[in-house]
């Protein structure tokens, strides 16, 4: 295994002498210098930013808002589609007359 | 910490035994000279990883002036007992990866290029000059995926501690150890001709 891990080594190691091409490094001190400098953090400000930034809340807030927004629409349309689906077309048919058909006879109520 | 920093003189310029720390709190207060010896002293490892990660040259060159260009605007974020300037430099080379391998989109090879790797490897018997034989481990690393890649080119490209590694990928050491053993499994074949 060792063996084995040595000669991965070494040919991984092969490229190690790659050399950055000429003019990476100048064009790295053209750019990177004029950047502007970002201040320290310190682990206070680190915290509030997690917990109490009022535009990262209210971001958060809009996002979780559309995201619930939505869910209740889906469910509001589904819930419309099926409740009209179950509603009986033919309300007609009592118990009597399903248990007929099922039997393959019918069921004659005298309703005079 | 608003005071101007000393400018380093010649002697100080040219001797390795500045620390990088000593240069990274200069850079910190905005000393270019400083940051120039820091670029100078890192720019070659930097490259080297980007190369490994990403392929490309062009890319490779994109992601290493990102990586300085992050030194120098986080320089004030970096505390001097929290970590080393190379471990903090790591960090910033791993994100920069991930951040331009995400732009990109890039995905692994598929099972089709890889066997095409496996063939070119065997087909190799030791024919190719330096440069192809670089080209084919490059592309060999881009069979796999970017966590693997990036732990065997901490490893064994820049040949970091796995402790090290492990602190630079944000990983347990467990976890670092588990990608190597995965990641020469999958490449023990494509490397085997070379």
């Amino acid at each position: 295994m060792t063996q084995d891990k040595d000669n991965f080594m070494n040919v991984i190691r092969t490229l190690q002498d790659d050399q950055p091409p000429a003019g990476l490094y100048e064009r790295i001190m053209t750019v990177a210098p004029h950047m502007p400098q970002l201040a320290d953090e310190t682990p206070v400000q680190k915290q509030r930013s997690l917990w109490l930034d009022p535009a990262r809340l209210l971001g958060d807030w809009q996002a979780a808002f559309a995201f619930k927004f939505a869910v209740f629409a889906v469910l509001a349309v589904m819930g419309t589609v099926v409740g009209k689906a179950d509603i009986p077309q033919d309300n007609s048919a009592d118990g009597t007359e399903l248990s007929s058909l099922i039997d393959g006879k019918f069921g004659w109520e005298d309703r005079t | 910490m608003s005071s101007q920093p000393q400018p380093l003189d010649a002697d100080a310029r040219k001797s390795s035994a500045l620390m990088d720390e000593d240069l990274m709190l200069r850079v910190a207060q905005g000393d270019q000279q400083a940051f120039d010896l820091l670029v100078k002293r890192h720019l070659s490892r930097v490259y080297a990883t980007a190369r490994g990660m990403v392929y490309r040259q062009t890319d490779a060159e994109d992601v290493a002036q990102d990586v300085f260009m992050r030194v120098w605007m986080y320089a004030k974020r970096w505390r001097p007992g929290e970590a080393a300037v190379t471990t903090w430099l790591h960090r910033i080379i791993v994100n920069c990866c991930y951040d331009h391998l995400r732009k990109q989109g890039k995905q692994p090879f598929s099972g089709a290029e890889i066997e095409t790797l496996v063939d070119d490897a065997k087909n190799a018997e030791g024919q190719y000059a330096d440069e192809q034989k670089k080209q084919k481990i490059r592309r060999a690393l881009k069979i796999l995926p970017e966590r693997q890649r990036m732990a065997v080119t901490l490893c064994y490209l820049q040949e970091l501690t796995n402790v090290e590694a492990a602190k630079a990928m944000d990983t347990h050491i467990k976890a670092l150890e588990g990608l190597l053993v995965r990641a020469r499994k999958a490449l023990r074949p494509v490397l085997e001709g070379l």
